[in-house]
């Protein structure tokens, strides 16, 4: 998304709109994140299981959400230095990292909409399926 | 009330457009089909474009306001962890 606000800009201006454009839809992006984040651990709270058994999920949920919080660091830190130094490899590299949070929030969001379908009653059982799909890697570059 | 109208007038329409339709695909790939399509989850939605919508026509950017910005996830994770985090030691009767 922020790779095609970057891509689409031109013009004298255009560096400037660009950063504004990568920072508005990054932080739409916290903002969902935010939201989605006390949802989810909130839902771990008041769902099933001891105290015990919840404190580990979300343990596990957190250390899972460190990856996308670093990658938002990273992302709002080349924003940062493309705000101060605005040349065109610095805001391509804010987008870029930008691009790669907002990937790994996803792949990070979407498992949990979908979590856990029960299997058909009729279905053969799977053999050797993996548990989740992998999540999307972006490569950094 | 939002006014889309007057937003649209006074921004690059080209611009705008394409923020308007980066938003709205946040909302229809990660969004709705993270929290279900219900009516709380469309007006977390809503509130997120017109926040976004207005964070862009503040003008330039600064790298101040940037980490301000990155700040705010920070603080908000944090303090939704120790909300859970109190949650959790009650639970385990740890209060």
């Amino acid at each position: 998304m922020a790779l095609a606000l970057v891509a689409a800009a031109c013009g004298p201006t255009a560096k400037q709109r660009a950063i504004n454009a990568a920072l508005t839809a990054t932080n739409a992006a916290r903002d969902g994140f935010i939201s989605w984040d006390d949802q989810h651990q909130q839902s771990i709270v008041d769902g099933p299981g001891t105290a015990d058994e919840k404190t580990a999920k979300i343990a596990d949920y957190r250390a899972k959400r460190e990856k996308v919080v670093q990658a938002f660091v990273v992302a709002y830190s080349a924003l940062a230095a493309a705000a101060a130094d605005q040349t065109v490899m610095k805001i391509a590299e804010a987008a870029k990292a930008c691009q790669t949070a907002y990937e790994l929030l996803k792949a990070m969001m979407e498992p949990a909409a979908t979590a856990a379908p029960p299997p058909p009653a009729s279905a053969p059982p799977p053999a050797s399926a993996p548990a989740s799909a992998p999540a999307a890697t972006p490569n950094g570059g | 009330m939002f006014d889309a109208q007057k937003l649209l007038a006074e921004n690059d329409p080209k611009d705008l457009a394409k923020l308007v339709l980066g938003v709205l695909s946040w909302i229809g790939n990660i969004a709705l089909p993270a929290t279900g399509s219900s009516a709380m989850a469309v007006i977390t939605a809503i509130k997120v474009v017109i926040s976004s919508l207005l964070d862009y026509q503040k003008g330039t950017v600064t790298a101040e306001q940037v980490e301000r910005d990155m700040a705010k996830l920070l603080d908000a994770l944090k303090s939704t962890d120790e909300k859970i985090d109190a949650q959790l030691r009650k639970l385990a009767g740890k209060v």
